[in-house]
């Protein structure tokens, strides 16, 4: 007897190789085809829809198929006086989107269409005594924030306008027994905050601060028989959590731990072949989230037909190199 | 045409909880097509049925006429306080990650035209719906946050001084079940770091004083609703497995709220281990036992002192409750994780007892050596405990029973992750010899 482990299997017939163009086409017409009651039910979500979108078309190598003028000016037109970004026009500032704007606009090297000097101060103000940031003016404290505010300063070249050591004392303080992160302090480790606490610590140069056998050990821990990567213990496989795993393992240097080809053929089963796009898991919908980070993912595990990306940032590699950003540590740090 | 009906819906809505204000569950039935003449709510027995071609005319409407009055760009439209109130209720109830419509509702509060209790209700509903909702719980923070800084502010007003504190300690705030250090730890909690944990301190401890001001309604709702936070987790973690949010919100309670009194968290222990019983895979459960066993380790000597009970008699314990559980329901990764973790807690504690052991031996080793003596000669019972506790003898027990269990164990799996735990102990815990 005994439990079955929680997994699935690959079916037969599921995608076996790369349907990249069918992927940017889904992408290309996403914004297009949306009825009136789904697209103000994702308004919350719309500036990192477009971030999702705009990068796995950057990766697919197509971005020329968005107006750039458009997502320009909608990005400009959601950040508000204080110098935040809303997700959307009428909605309140939040770190999220802030960070999604500042992504968009340095794919397309942009960024001096937003008020930089009111978006950095917004964004330092939010850091707390103990270091950690809130994700807007109301006050809740999470490392995805503190990651979200470190990207976006050092894609604004402002890292200076924050406390970076005491950013990387709260990221630390997060750590847990297993090596793995969470939300704040004590927090259950999740591959989602992993994903968010070492980007930062490698973005400031920390990395050396983590147990890397430790925290690898964990992460390649995610691995299930079916190739998938779950985000947690008896979770089941999904192509986000296989991307934050994946993307954090690269960051530390052990991507070699985990099973490349049999993730590899999970991530291709997540496929519709039909529509284009990928979906958390074989035979669900797609949805631009799941598209960016298969794509993303595929390329992290070396498909030579999508752009190389960043494991940190999450953007094409090309466009880090351009800024000069190191997500590696420096011997200077160290 | 759609937005007359998307109104009347609404109407429709704010009349069923006007009818039933205690309506404490909703779901959206799946009726795609309207019926006749029939109303798409259905109330019974303080449960309220949407039908689901109703949700999306309700949401339009709710959502266009909320997010127009909130975009500054356009011309204003004047909508009433109560209007708004109605108005991000319905949308939040359909779509609770639209985090402007809680921060909506965030300003009504700081303006006095929406009682906080009334969000402490309407998050709990939305809860038994939609268990996993991140902007739901971080709305919670912020009521709470906001009841306990109500709190202290009102004990600043009235200038307590740091001898009110025991005066007062024991008067009015009746909040059974929490043991908030008074006298000094207090003191120095309230002057510590945290405005969070001090803001605790003084609304919990210092309740005489703090209630005499002000805020009394602030201080009363903070008694009635902290406990009954820990049952809005329960609920919220049966409903959804591994629920990621409701157990670090709870655990938030505990810590910010409840200034991780002692006595809350021997209570949660207990509490919470019938449950991790009948949820053996979920992860997240066994985390907040761990989250709780890390900060009583923190306490020791207040531990033994109040409540005659002994840290490692804790952790023993807990690692007698994993391993029933690990041979009991084979092949569970969520327990094997939990033994790691509680196994790496009884070493910790025994290399600092042999650590310090070592370090006393060289500055007084006659002390020690009669101290041992008298130990071994009055209680030899209690020295066997000590030895049988050496980290060398612990790490030589488990690598034993777990190599028991890889070779025993029937199920794949359960071998499986039985041999991992063998090589995670190498691992971690090498070579102890010298210890």
């Amino acid at each position: 007897m005994g439990t079955p482990v929680k997994d699935i299997t690959l079916p037969d017939n599921a995608p076996k190789t790369l349907l990249l163009q069918k992927h940017a086409d889904y992408i290309a017409a996403y914004g297009n085809k949306k009825d009136d009651y789904e697209y103000i039910m994702t308004e919350y979500l719309r500036m990192n829809g477009m971030y999702w979108g705009l990068t796995a078309l950057s990766l697919a190598g197509q971005l020329d198929r968005m107006d750039k003028k458009e997502v320009i000016s909608f990005a400009k037109s959601c950040q508000t006086e204080g110098g935040g970004v809303a997700c959307s026009v009428g909605h309140d500032p939040h770190m999220l989107s802030t960070l999604s704007a500042v992504q968009i606009l340095t794919l397309y090297d942009a960024v001096d269409n937003l008020n930089v000097e009111t978006l950095v101060s917004w964004v330092a103000g939010l850091q707390q005594d103990d270091g950690s940031f809130s994700g807007d003016k109301w006050g809740e404290v999470d490392t995805r924030f503190s990651f979200c505010a470190v990207a976006c300063l050092s894609l604004l070249g402002r890292l200076d306008a924050i406390n970076v050591d005491k950013a990387v004392d709260f990221v630390l303080s997060c750590m847990n027994f297993d090596g793995g992160f969470g939300c704040r302090p004590g927090s259950e480790s999740h591959s989602g905050q992993i994903y968010c606490c070492v980007g930062l610590l490698a973005i400031t140069g920390y990395l050396h601060k983590i147990n890397t056998d430790q925290l690898g050990w964990w992460l390649c821990e995610r691995q299930l028989p079916s190739g998938g990567l779950n985000g947690r213990p008896e979770k089941l496989p999904d192509v986000c959590y296989s991307w934050w795993v994946l993307a954090s393992m690269a960051a530390i240097g052990r991507l070699h731990w985990i099973d490349k080809d049999k993730l590899r053929a999970f991530m291709l089963a997540c496929q519709d072949e039909e529509t284009g796009g990928f979906a958390d898991r074989p035979g669900d919908m797609v949805d631009p989230f799941h598209t960016l980070f298969g794509l993303a993912g595929l390329s992290l595990l070396g498909d030579e037909s999508v752009q190389p990306v960043n494991p940190v940032y999450c953007m094409p590699e090309n466009i880090i190199r351009r800024l000069n950003l190191s997500t590696t540590d420096d011997a200077e740090n160290s | 045409m759609e937005d007359a009906r998307g109104r009347r819906l609404f109407a429709d809505l704010n009349h069923a909880f006007r009818k039933d204000p205690l309506i404490d569950e909703y779901d959206f039935l799946p009726v795609t097509e309207p019926q006749n003449n029939a109303s798409p709510l259905l109330l019974v027995e303080h449960k309220l049925g949407l039908e689901l071609w109703s949700v999306r005319l309700l949401f339009r409407y709710a959502y266009n006429r909320l997010m127009n009055w909130r975009d500054r760009n356009q011309a204003s439209v004047f909508i009433d306080p109560q209007e708004l109130i109605h108005l991000s209720r319905a949308v939040l109830m359909v779509n609770p990650d639209c985090y402007t419509a809680w921060n909506i509702r965030k300003e009504l509060i700081e303006n006095g035209d929406l009682p906080l209790a009334d969000d402490l209700k309407l998050g709990q509903l939305i809860l038994s719906k939609f268990p996993k909702s991140a902007e739901t719980f971080i709305h919670r923070r912020w009521l709470f946050q906001r009841l306990v800084n109500q709190c202290l502010s009102s004990s600043n007003d009235s200038t307590a001084s740091a001898d009110g504190h025991q005066e007062n300690g024991g008067a009015l705030l009746c909040m059974d079940g929490i043991d908030i250090a008074l006298g000094p730890e207090a003191n120095a909690l309230a002057n510590g770091i945290r405005p969070e944990a001090a803001a605790a301190a003084v609304a919990l401890g210092e309740g005489g004083r703090a209630c005499a001001a002000l805020p009394l309604e602030s201080s009363r709702l903070l008694a009635e609703n902290l406990h009954h936070e820990l049952t809005v987790c329960d609920r919220a973690a049966d409903s959804y497995a591994s629920n990621y949010y409701a157990w670090t919100h709870r655990a938030w309670v505990v810590r910010y709220c409840f200034n991780c009194s002692l006595q809350v968290l021997l209570g949660e222990l207990e509490r919470t281990q019938t449950w991790t019983m009948k949820h053996v895979s979920d992860h997240s459960g066994f985390h907040y036992r761990q989250f709780l066993l890390s900060n009583l380790t923190k306490h020791a000597a207040r531990l033994h002192r109040q409540y005659a009970k002994s840290l490692s008699g804790l952790v023993d314990a807990e690692h007698d409750f994993i391993c029933d559980l690990v041979q009991s329901f084979p092949s569970h990764e969520a327990l094997w994780y939990h033994r790691k973790f509680v196994f790496h807690l009884m070493m910790k504690s025994a290399k600092t007892y042999s650590s310090e052991a070592a370090a006393t031996d060289r500055v007084i080793n006659g002390e020690l050596q009669a101290l041992h003596d008298a130990v071994s000669k009055n209680d030899g019972q209690k020295r066997s405990r000590l030895e049988s506790h050496s980290p060398h003898v612990l790490r030589q027990r488990e690598m034993d029973a777990v190599q028991k269990t890889a070779s025993q164990a029937k199920e794949p799996f359960q071998k499986t992750l039985a041999r991992k735990y063998v090589e995670w102990l190498e691992k971690m815990f090498p070579s102890l010899k010298e210890t």
